[in-house]
Formats: structure tokens, C-alpha cells, sequence
């Protein structure tokens, strides 16, 4: 399974994606993804042992953001490689859910106040 | 392969495969591997179900991926980028492989040839 969780404390989770994010990818994290979605309201997806993101994948984050957003939480992306940055950054998505470097920094950006 | 999602499942591991074969440099196939995968995701999509056929050829000159379709005629290389909302409450998940397609190979070429989507991701050695 290419999805792991972990608490970061104060209400924060983490989900720590791996591997390749293709159709298959895509599919093996949809379950986890839709339980944090609907469940948790500060979520930060760590991105740094992603190896590949296709339009799959970032389906997958979109529609978590969407809904963890419409719940009233906060999503933020964590340490991407540079590739997979790229296509985030080509996509316009880290327009609405911000790719951030620094743990401490995202759980700062999702906590809500 | 089949115009199938099963084609998109296996495709990682074959481009893996032949580029590896073929010599195709590390760098390249990584940026191919992104773009491969959404031009297939399109052949898939537009091509109603019919044939999807991969080859992949390494000259001196450049590595090439040619993705080949009898699906209706769709040109990846002229089709306008979708808009995309800038509120993540109205944005609807899709329509990012035009662009990703253009931006992770640097010479698209589309050809029509018969009933033929002819589609030419190439990738110059230097």
C-alpha cells in the first residue's frame, strides 16, 4: 500500500504517500484517502518518497483537498521531488493546495485556529 | 496493447523495460514516462475502445515514443489547455494531460494518417 498515516499531534495527520502515483497508485490510496478526507480537517500529504505523479494521482489529491475544504480543514503538500513538483506546479494545483518544504511549517499551515 | 485502463496499468513497466533496453537516458525516460502516460490516458479516452499501439525508438539523435490510436481524430498538439478554476471549491478534477503532455516532451508531433491518430513524443539526445 503506498499510503502510510501518521499523527503529527494536535489533531494533525499525516499521510505519507510513496511509489508511483499511475492509475494503479491511484487506486490502491482512494479508500485512505476518502477516510482521512472525511474524517480529519487538518492533513498534511507528505510527497517525498513519490517517485511519479500522473493525472491520477492528482485527482486524488484534489478530491481530498475538496472535500477536507469543504468540511472546513486545511490541506497542504509536503516535500515533493522535483519532477513531481513540476507537474503539481504545471497543473496550477499549488495554487490551491500550497507545496510547503518544511514539516513544521505545514503543520503550522494546516492547524486551525 | 489494448485500449484499456489495463494499457495504462502496465505501461510504467514496459517503458521501464524498453527504454532501459534501448538505452534511452534516465533523464529522459523519467520526463517520458509523464508525458507517455498522458498521451496514452488520451489515446485511451478518444480512442473509443480501439487499439492502442506503443513503440518506443532510440537513435542517435533522439529517443522517440510513438503512440498510435484508431480512435476519431484528436490532435494533442493544437487542442486548447482547458481552464482551470481558481477555487478549489469549483474545480473539477481532470483535464491536466494537455498540458503536461506539452510541457514534459519537448517536440510533440501529430500525424493523421488513414484512420490513424499517430502521435510522436520525441526527446533529442543533446
Amino acid at each position: 500500500m503506498p499510503i502510510g498515516i501518521k499523527e503529527l499531534g494536535g489533531d494533525v495527520v499525516c499521510a505519507e504517500l510513496s511509489g508511483r502515483l499511475d492509475i494503479a497508485g491511484a487506486e490502491a490510496i482512494d479508500l485512505p484517502m476518502n477516510v482521512i478526507a472525511g474524517s480529519r480537517r487538518s492533513v498534511v500529504v507528505d510527497l517525498a518518497e513519490v517517485e511519479f505523479i500522473g493525472s491520477m494521482g492528482l485527482r486524488a489529491i484534489v478530491m481530498l483537498a475538496k472535500t477536507v475544504q469543504r468540511r472546513g480543514g486545511k490541506v497542504v503538500l509536503l516535500s515533493p521531488r522535483t519532477e513531481v513538483a513540476e507537474v503539481i506546479t504545471t497543473s496550477g494545483i499549488d495554487d490551491l493546495v500550497p507545496i510547503l518544504h518544511d514539516q513544521a511549517a505545514a503543520i503550522a499551515a494546516v492547524t486551525l485556529g | 496493447m489494448p485500449a484499456t485502463a489495463d494499457a495504462l496499468r502496465g505501461l510504467y513497466a514496459w517503458l521501464e523495460e524498453a527504454g532501459l533496453a534501448a538505452g534511452v537516458p534516465p533523464q529522459i525516460l523519467s520526463r517520458m514516462h509523464v508525458a507517455a502516460e498522458e498521451a496514452v490516458s488520451n489515446a485511451v479516452r478518444h480512442g473509443g475502445g480501439a487499439e492502442v499501439t506503443i513503440t518506443l525508438a532510440m537513435s542517435s539523435s533522439a529517443a522517440e515514443l510513438i503512440i498510435e490510436d484508431t480512435g476519431a481524430p484528436f490532435d494533442p498538439t493544437t487542442a486548447p489547455l482547458p481552464e482551470h478554476s481558481r477555487d478549489l471549491a469549483e474545480l473539477t478534477p481532470g483535464g491536466w494531460g494537455i498540458g503536461l503532455l506539452r510541457r514534459f516532451c519537448p517536440d510533440v508531433r501529430y500525424r493523421r494518417s488513414e484512420d490513424t491518430n499517430q502521435l510522436t513524443l520525441r526527446y533529442p539526445s543533446k
